[in-house]
This record gives C-alpha cells, structure tokens and sequence, in this order.
C-alpha cells in the first residue's frame, strides 16, 4: 500500500491504496471484502470507508517518467470503470502483523460498484478513503446497550459491539433480515442464552465474540421469529425494561425501520442515535449532496440540512427530521 | 507538431493568464466540485491550484433541493443539488476571512434569479481584495419570464453589462450554459455585454429513471450531467466558441466537463482552453489538478513546448 496523498485531516481521514486481502461470499447477496493497508489512520465505530478502483497506475514522479512512451497512451479506461466512490461502514479493524491492517467491509451486491466488488480477488488493488464521518458513542452512566439492525445495516454493529464489549456496556443485539438466507453472519451453536424469553436468543459468531446475544426476525419467519425487527425491539423494552436513564439504543439500516425505532425509542425515552445512509458523491464535505434533514429552532421554518458524510452518518434520533417518502433504494 | 531542442521539465512556463489574473498554472477547481475553500486542505496542498473557484453564492441562504441529489449514470453524474448554500452574508463572514489561507486567485461563483439578486451579490464581492474574480453562472431561469439567463442572448447580454458596471476591480468571468442550439450565439451576447473571460462547460440537462418504481432517480427529478459522459461534448462547444467567437475577441475560455486525466487536460487546450476545471474528478481525488500539472509540464516537454500557452487553440483540423 502506497498513500497518495499523505495529508492528515482533522479527523485523520486519507487517500490510500491497499489490497484485497480476502473477499468471499458471506451468505446469497453478501460479501465480506477485507483490505489490507499498510496503516489505516485511527477510526472509530460507526465511520466508513469510501472505496474506488485503483485508477492510475500508481503515479510515478515526473522525473521517473520522463522520456518514457509508453504512458503516452494514457492510463486503462473501460466502460464499466465506476464513476464516483461507494460508502460502506467499518465492520472491523484488525491489526494483521506489524506492516499491515484488516479493513473489515460486508456488502450487499446491489448494482454495478458493488458487483465490480464482488468481481476482486486477493491481490488486487483497491483505493480506499477514510475513516470518514463520526462515530457512535457512550455516555458516562450507561450501563447497556441495544443494537437494532436490518439488512445491510448489520456490518457497523458488529464492530460496535467490540467496542462496547471493550467498554464494559452489557449489549443486546435485535437483527432483523428479509430471508434466513440474506443473513449476512455466521450462526454458531446457541451457547450463551442468558435470556430465556421471547424471542430465541441466537450466538452469531461476529457478535460471540463480543459476548453479544442476538434477537432474529425474518420477514417470513425461515430464522428466528416472523416480523418485524421493530416488533422485537417492543417486545424487549416491554419484557426486559432495561432503564431509559443508563441504556442507550444504536440502529442501522433501511430508513423505514429506523424511522420505528427511533419513534419507539422517544415513546419509551430511551436517546436512540441512528446511521443514516444517502448517495454520496465526494464524502469529503464539498458537494453537498448527502442531505438529511434535521430539526433547528433558530431556522425559520424549524429545520435544516446536514451532510450525512460529515456531520453524520450517525445522528441523534430526536434530532432527525423523517420524511415521508424515504430512500428509494 | 514539431520536435525541437530538448526543454526540461522543470524549464516549461506553466503560467497563463485570465483577464490580467496570472495563474501560476492553468489547473483551476471547477464551481461546485470544492466547496467554499479549506474542504480539501487535509488532502491537497491547494496552494498549487492554478486558482479555486468557489460554489455558487446567490444572496438568501439555499436549502436546496431534497435527496436524493446525485446519481450516477453511464460515465457521468447527475446533480440536482439546488444551489444549497450559505448566502452572501454568511460566506462574507464565515468564508471569505479563510480564503487568504488558500494562496492562489479564488473566482467567486454567483448565481440568482432575479438581476438583482446577482447585482446584491457581486456588490458584495468587488471589493473584497481577497477575491480575483467573479464568475457568473447563468444557468438559473430568471423568475420574471422563466427563461434561463444563459439560454436567452438578450437576458444573457443584459445581465453581464449590468454586472460588469457595477464592478471595479474584479475580472469578470461569466460560465456559459451548454444547453443551448448554437453556444457561439450565447458567447458573443456575453463578451458584448462585457465577459473578459468565457467559462465553459456547465452541465447538460439530464434525467434518469428508477425502472422499479417508474419515478426519476433525482428528488427534483431531473439534473445537470457531468463527468467524462460530457467531455466530447465540451470539446466541441469550446472548439466552436474558441475558432469562431473567442479568438477573434481576444477572451481566454475555461475549459472544463470530464476532465480526468492530463490526455483530456491537453485534448481541452488544444480545442482553445486557456484554463482548465476539473470538477466531478475531485471527489474520487482532489490531488488530480495537480497531478495534471505535472505530467502536462512532461508532455509539453517532449513536444518541445516551452509554455503551456503554446498548446492552446492548436488543433490542425482534417480538410473537408
Ligand atoms: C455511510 C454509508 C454506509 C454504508 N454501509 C454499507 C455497508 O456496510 N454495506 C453495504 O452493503 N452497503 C452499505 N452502504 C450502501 C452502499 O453504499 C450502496 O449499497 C452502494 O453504494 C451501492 O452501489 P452500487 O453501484 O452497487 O449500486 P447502484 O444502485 O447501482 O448505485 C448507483 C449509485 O447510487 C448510490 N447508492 C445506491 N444505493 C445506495 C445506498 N443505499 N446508500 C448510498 N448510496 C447508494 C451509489 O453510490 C451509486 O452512486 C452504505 C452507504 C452509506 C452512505
Ligand atoms: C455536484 C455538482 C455541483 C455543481 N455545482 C455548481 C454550481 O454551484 N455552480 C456552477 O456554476 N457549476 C456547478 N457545477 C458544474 C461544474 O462546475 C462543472 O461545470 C461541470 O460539472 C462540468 O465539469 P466536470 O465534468 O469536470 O464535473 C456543479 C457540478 C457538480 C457535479
Ligand atoms: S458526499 Fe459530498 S458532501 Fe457529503
């Protein structure tokens, strides 16, 4: 891995090239990709990459190239090359040996850049901007934690919970899928069920590790209970009645889910901060097109934007304004 | 195309200049692809920029319009972002103090509804010493007629004299709208009302559709196309512009619309762009305009071009 341009942001976000270090289906649309950096400035859960092809050869100084031909040709281009950079979250990092860092990235193939994704192979070059956005924290009282996902929103949790785990906060996980097929996790044995209610508690292995016990819905009931993962999590805050004052709940994934989760979280008073997800065409803040809408009392009508890719991804529920017509895709 | 003595690289004299504002290179950000300044200082030395180009400022602050506000389309971009931003107010006080930090010419990008609207703004803006010079996007409709500013000669000539009266020391610099029949028409009503420098291109009115859902992928439903899906299309109207329009009238064109790579950087040159833009390349990587700069300076050294200037408008066309 080469970096590009090896200035430091505030934040500590870079342009860098790494490699693929393992890629491999995780379920029927998943995939887990993981890249490998020589360093990857400190991140935090919660914040994503931005990910690209390697589109110039790595660039070479003007005096190595000089008097050489063949870069007169100019660089490969082909017609299904990617335009702009596709966002995921973090789903872990990991020190691999002392020259190089797993990025952990688990993705739904959806379209062309993630099917060009899919199409990688160990070895191949990958160009990767991050950490980007802020990250999911902790107040000082908290006791516990309530990850609420759906889909694709899975993959920020899994690091999260790490985190959590390291921090001492005792943490539940409520994971909600279409099919028991587009799980994107490993199931392990049922080992640790510390809770004998309603639903099954399942031991996923990315969340075993973190000692996490996991609620499943499916929408057609072929894993864990039939429903909705917000009709899980209802059913936990009535069941269980964790404290609204130490517990804090974390969701991700598609808007419309989110969007009962926060609501159900506010009923119960339990703060609820939500990932939120919006195309992305820069990441870095410019150009203003990953809108979300939030509440602002010195704002005339009340609200304003925000940019997802750098004041979010991962805002305060309370704060969000919902729209009807939520993301299309 | 002759091969001359040998020039190193480091000898070949990369400055140009637009209306009396020298640039130590050609290489500019392009409107709306680089925020208002300091968004990508902790990725590029943007000292090394040519000049920057700020986002459009209209006089109110703008929302702008709801998400989605881009999708990508076959080697191309559609934006429908709404001229989201901070007002003049704001960007006087909370931009502009941050500018100096850049160290190279910054050309304010104005944009409005109303003649007034870009008269309050570009008032605002001339004295500023900060500022080298403004640039009038006219790819707003008016809301008196509903005609675009920029699709309408006379609406066109009348907004650039208005503008250029009210400035004393700013260049004025006005960006054309490509989506017009004939973008000579359009050049020649700017540089008679008054345009010492010609940007080109904006983006091409687009639409894509979600086959799902039978609604436009845009929230406003359609947008304005960028990226190397136009680049051919900016050739053409520069090269049009440039031998027809620009030359005789001794006013430079920015070029810009897809640009990427040093290859499109000369191919705009040699169609008769003084200055060149890089707009949606920048979000992939902001470093590119100076990467350009660099294997530009290679190039012109193998050609035997000692100036950058020596490229420009040199395109040999076919007899036909
Ligand atoms: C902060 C953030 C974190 C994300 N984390 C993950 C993750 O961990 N795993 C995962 O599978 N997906 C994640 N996504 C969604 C992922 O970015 C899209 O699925 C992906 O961009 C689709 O690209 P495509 O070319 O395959 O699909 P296409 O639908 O062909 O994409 C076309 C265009 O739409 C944009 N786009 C499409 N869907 C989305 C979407 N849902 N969100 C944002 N942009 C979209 C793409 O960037 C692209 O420009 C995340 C998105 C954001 C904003
Ligand atoms: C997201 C986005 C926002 C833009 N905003 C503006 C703007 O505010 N004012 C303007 O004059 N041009 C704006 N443009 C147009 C660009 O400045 C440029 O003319 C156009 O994108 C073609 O260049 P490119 O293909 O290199 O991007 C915008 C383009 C994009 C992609
Ligand atoms: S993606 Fe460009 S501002 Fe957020």
């Amino acid at each position: 891995m080469v970096f590009m341009h090896s200035k430091v942001n505030h934040r500590g976000a870079k342009i860098l090239v790494g490699e693929v270090h393992h890629n491999e289906p995780r379920c029927r649309e998943h995939y887990c990709l993981q890249i490998r950096c020589q360093q990857f400035p400190a991140a935090e859960p919660g914040q994503f990459v931005h990910l690209i092809h390697q589109q110039h050869p790595l660039p070479p100084t003007a005096r190595e190239r000089n008097h050489e031909q063949p870069w007169m040709n100019g660089p490969p281009s082909s017609s299904n090359e990617l335009l702009i950079r596709r966002a995921f979250s973090i789903a872990g990092i990991q020190q691999l040996d002392p020259e190089s860092v797993l990025i952990d990235v688990i993705y739904r193939v959806v379209g062309k850049g993630t099917r060009w994704m899919a199409s990688q192979r160990p070895g191949d070059p990958i160009n990767v901007l991050g950490p980007l956005g802020n990250c999911f924290t902790t107040q000082p009282r908290q006791q516990s934690a309530l990850l609420v996902a759906g889909g694709v929103g899975v993959p920020p949790m899994i690091w999260w919970a790490e985190e959590l785990r390291r921090r001492n906060i005792s943490t539940v996980a409520i994971i909600g899928v279409q099919r028991a097929d587009l799980l994107p996790l490993k199931l392990v044995p049922a080992t640790m069920a510390q809770w004998t209610g309603y639903p099954p508690i399942f031991a996923i292995e990315e969340f075993a590790r973190s000692q996490v016990p996991v609620l499943i819905t499916t929408d057609d009931g072929t894993l864990g209970t039939r429903g909705w993962v917000t009709d899980a999590l209802q059913h936990y805050l009535t069941e269980q009645q964790p404290a609204p004052t130490t517990t804090q709940i974390y969701t991700c994934g598609p808007e419309v889910m989110m969007r009962r989760v926060a609501e159900t979280g506010e009923h119960y008073h339990f703060p609820v901060q939500v990932c939120m997800e919006r195309s992305m065409a820069c990441g870095m803040g410019t150009c203003q097109s990953c809108v979300v809408a939030v509440q602002d009392d010195a704002a005339l009508d009340g609200w304003r934007y925000e940019l997802c890719c750098s004041d979010g991804p991962i805002f305060d529920g309370r704060r969000l304004r919902w729209t009807t017509d939520t993301y299309a895709h | 195309m002759s091969q001359t003595e040998f020039i190193s690289v480091d000898s070949v004299d990369m400055s140009v200049e637009l209306a009396g504002v020298r640039l130590k290179n050609p290489l500019l950000t392009a409107s709306g692809t680089c925020g208002y300044g300091l968004e990508y200082a902790p990725y590029v030395d943007l000292a090394q920029l040519g000049a920057f180009t700020t986002k459009s400022i209209t006089p109110e602050v703008r929302k702008g319009n709801p998400p989605e506000r881009i999708v990508e389309t076959s080697s191309g971009m559609l934006n429908a972002i709404g001229l989201a931003n901070v007002g003049w107010q704001r960007f006087l006080t909370e931009k502009v103090p941050q500018l100096p930090q850049l160290g190279v010419p910054i050309f304010v990008n104005v944009a409005g509804h109303r003649l007034e609207d870009y008269l309050t703004v570009c008032r605002a803006i001339d004295p500023l010493p900060e500022i080298a010079g403004i640039e009038l996007n006219v790819s707003c409709p008016n809301v008196a007629d509903g005609l675009t500013f920029g699709t309408n000669p006379q609406l066109l000539e009348q907004l650039v004299a208005e503008v250029r009266k009210e400035l004393a020391r700013c260049i004025l610099i006005v960006k054309l709208s490509p989506n017009v029949t004939d973008i000579c028409q359009m050049a020649r009503a700017a540089i008679s009302g008054g345009a010492q420098v010609l940007s080109m291109v904006n983006t091409f009115s687009g639409m894509a559709i979600n086959i799902k859902s039978w609604r436009p992928m845009l929230a406003n439903n359609s947008g304005g196309l960028s990226g190397p899906a136009i680049k051919p299309l900016a050739i053409y109207q520069i090269h049009q512009v440039y031998s027809k329009v620009a030359k005789a009238a001794g006013v430079p064109i920015i070029g810009m619309g897809g640009i990427r790579t040093w290859e499109d950087a000369v191919e705009f040159a040699l169609a008769g762009a003084t200055a060149l833009a890089v707009g949606t390349q920048l979000f992939i990587d902001p470093g590119t305009p100076l990467r350009i700069v660099e294997e530009l300076r290679i190039y012109l050294a193998e050609k035997g071009l000692g100036r950058f200037n020596d490229l420009v408008g040199r395109l040999q066309l076919h007899s036909v």
